[in-house]
């Protein structure tokens, strides 16, 4: 049955081969074209829809992590990444990423597009979810303690700002003139360090801004775990966020090409060996098996292949997959030594997982491995991301907590930021806990 | 929680000696009891009474650190059947070895007399009290009732001054019972984030939001109308 079956879709195959092949010869060059552009926008447009889907992942693996009481704030805060950032990228970020570059600093033309060629419109939807994300990051790790408004004057900040001018040095420009860390030969195919590092090492510059969680660290230095709230959401979370990465390096390609099948399945297979490495680790250092720790190994895989998807074969992938979630593992553990509350991981998955992700697309490019030239422009391209990236984020955030406030009182702590920014609850009929004031 | 409303004072006297047994001689359960009849009874809330009188009983005879422990027993001596509980001892002439002067306060902190408390101060004191029960069952070794009430006093130091005057006598146990007034929305809202604040510090936050929500649904399930109004002042 499987036989006859096999050689009926063979034989349909080969017709339908013949007829796009008379088909081909009949018609002139240009609909083809149209047809292929065409066919490259949907993908695009579906790549980046995947993508902003992703904005859902973030929000349920965040709140999830976080106290009931925080719930609504977390997720207002992913929302309205998206909403600010959507406006703030199309204003001025799309332009300084993508715009006419002819110094390779900065883009100079494109801000608030309007009447441009249609393609452009497509192109600057997708790129738009990727500075959201870069943006989103940044909310999970200050969980718990931050004011909404700051944060999102932050969250503006970062996606017309900080993502872009990276951006521009390292994948400027569309409209003429190159960046000039891609004019040096700079991988980053989809955003290890432009987009995930960036957004980690701003996340690192909040928290050290904003500080720890009331009492997460005991005076004598002991670390008191506060445990998320909601674990499926988390697994939930984890699930989307890796659906989405398919159309994160995925639509990278920017067209619908063949290559396609390798940067997906390559993007499956370090999500995969990610959180493999990340429970491997934690079983080394004899520690629980958390279901946290394999949803972060597994984001940390994710974003360790996003730089160098599209020229790794497969088995390069696993390898860069299982040593970042490893590492995510063990930049946890250090950053909590160091007294730095991370609600959600975020610096040791993206900032981390970016680096060591961009450092392994120059190890493993598949027409030149442990390329050293390679590796010292991958290097240089990681310190320039942290300088910028860090440091903007702190003189940021730092401006921020004198002039708005970043930090919520100890009140707003106490009764949970759902109340005090929002007035509202996540879960009126079913609250975990009467910290806040519940009823009004 | 019909007995907390009952407030029988011959059978609060003796579930109180019934409790008092457990920790003193004869003479010092009928000195203690006493202390309760003039001092403590009728004085509006029973829950917030007993709170105070057991804050006096471990600091008068030795038994600092156990406040909730003889609070518990009490109230469980209270709902428990009135046959096993033994009689009154202020209701029988005292026998010899019964017949002293009751001891001086002389064991712990000197504790004042009990003041007139504001129906806000109560509230509190009796989310407090619940508290202090939540730390009671689950303290952490190395934490002692004396450490949680040093931290509470150093972040009183917050409130305004003559609010953290009230609050630190009465947490270091110069007096018996919390003075001034403390509206919700106001000062008592700022005390009670006092305590979150110690707990947290102390604890954790984890740890201090359980408490809180145990001893807000203890409160709340008091049947006292005054104390299940307390997330008027979270």
């Amino acid at each position: 049955m499987t036989s006859i079956l096999t050689k009926a879709v063979r034989a349909a195959a080969c017709l339908a081969l013949a007829a796009t092949a008379g088909a081909a010869q009949a018609a002139d060059a240009a609909p083809l074209d149209a047809l292929k552009a065409g066919t490259d926008m949907v993908w695009l447009i579906a790549a980046g829809a995947l993508v902003f889907f992703m904005q859902a992942g973030f929000a349920l693996l965040e709140s999830g992590m976080s106290r009931a009481k925080n719930a609504v704030n977390v997720i207002m805060k992913n929302y309205c990444d998206m909403c600010f950032g959507a406006v703030a990228f199309w204003a001025v970020g799309y332009g300084l990423m993508f715009g006419a570059n002819p110094s390779g600093w900065l883009g100079t033309d494109r801000f608030l597009l309007h009447a441009v060629a249609e393609a452009d419109y497509g192109m600057l939807f997708f790129q738009m979810m990727f500075a959201a994300t870069a943006a989103t990051i940044v909310s999970g790790a200050i969980a718990e303690r931050t004011r909404f408004a700051a944060y999102i004057v932050g969250s503006i900040v970062i996606t017309a700002l900080i993502y872009p001018v990276f951006g521009a040095w390292a994948w400027g420009s569309l409209y003429g003139g190159t960046g000039w860390l891609k004019q040096m030969g700079f991988i980053d195919f989809a955003g290890s360090t432009v987009v995930h590092s960036v957004g980690g090492w701003a996340a690192l510059a909040a928290i050290l801004v904003v500080g720890p969680r009331l009492g997460r660290f005991g005076a004598a230095g002991e670390v008191r775990p506060v445990l998320g709230h909601n674990l499926t959401s988390v697994a939930l979370g984890g699930f989307i966020l890796w659906l989405g990465w398919f159309g994160f390096n995925g639509g990278s390609t920017a067209a619908a090409t063949v290559g396609i099948g390798k940067i997906v399945l390559n993007t499956h297979l370090a999500g995969a060996a990610g959180a493999i490495g990340a429970l491997a680790m934690v079983k080394l250092a004899r520690q629980p098996v958390l279901m946290t720790a394999a949803v972060n190994g597994s984001i940390a895989g994710l974003v360790g292949i996003t730089a160098g998807c599209h020229v790794m074969e497969p088995v390069f992938a696993l390898a860069t997959g299982f040593v970042a979630g490893a590492f995510s593992v063990l930049a946890g553990w250090w950053l909590e030594s160091r007294r730095i509350d991370d609600v959600v991981g975020a610096v040791s998955v993206h900032a981390v997982g970016g680096v060591w992700g961009t450092l392994a697309a120059g190890l493993f490019k598949a027409d030149a491995l442990f390329d050293l030239h390679q590796l010292g422009i991958q290097a240089l391209g990681c310190a320039v991301a942290f300088v910028w990236a860090f440091g903007g984020s702190l003189a940021m955030y730092a401006l921020l907590a004198r002039t708005m406030g970043l930090r919520a009182s100890t009140l707003d702590e106490q009764r949970g930021l759902d109340f005090t920014e929002h007035y509202e609850v996540g879960y009126p009929e079913f609250q975990q806990e009467a910290v806040h004031r519940g009823k009004w | 929680m019909k007995l907390l409303q009952d407030k029988d004072p011959v059978a609060a006297r003796r579930a109180l000696a019934f409790v008092l047994g457990g920790y003193l001689d004869r003479r010092r359960v009928r000195d203690a009891v006493a202390l309760w009849s003039t001092h403590f009874e009728g004085q509006g809330s029973l829950f917030v009474a007993l709170q105070r009188y057991c804050r006096q009983i471990a600091d008068s005879y030795g038994l600092a650190g156990r406040e909730a422990e003889l609070h518990l027993k009490v109230f469980r001596a209270l709902q428990g059947d009135p046959r096993d509980l033994p009689q009154d001892p202020l209701s029988v002439p005292p026998t010899d070895d019964e017949r002293t002067v009751p001891a001086p306060l002389a064991e712990g902190p000197r504790v004042g007399p009990v003041a007139e408390v504001s129906r806000s101060a109560a509230v509190l004191q009796a989310f407090y009290a619940a508290v202090e029960e939540q730390l009671a069952r689950d303290l952490p070794p190395g934490l002692t009732p004396a450490r949680v009430r040093r931290t509470l006093i150093r972040h009183a130091a917050g409130l305004p001054r003559p609010q953290q005057h009230a609050a630190s006598l009465w947490w270091s146990n110069q007096v018996s019972a919390l003075g001034g007034d403390w509206p919700p929305g106001g000062h008592g809202t700022a005390l009670v984030n006092v305590i979150y604040v110690s707990l947290a510090e102390l604890l954790g936050p984890r740890r201090a939001d359980q408490c809180f929500t145990q001893a807000v649904a203890r409160l709340e399930r008091s049947g006292e109308p005054a104390l299940g109004d307390i997330r008027r002042w979270l």
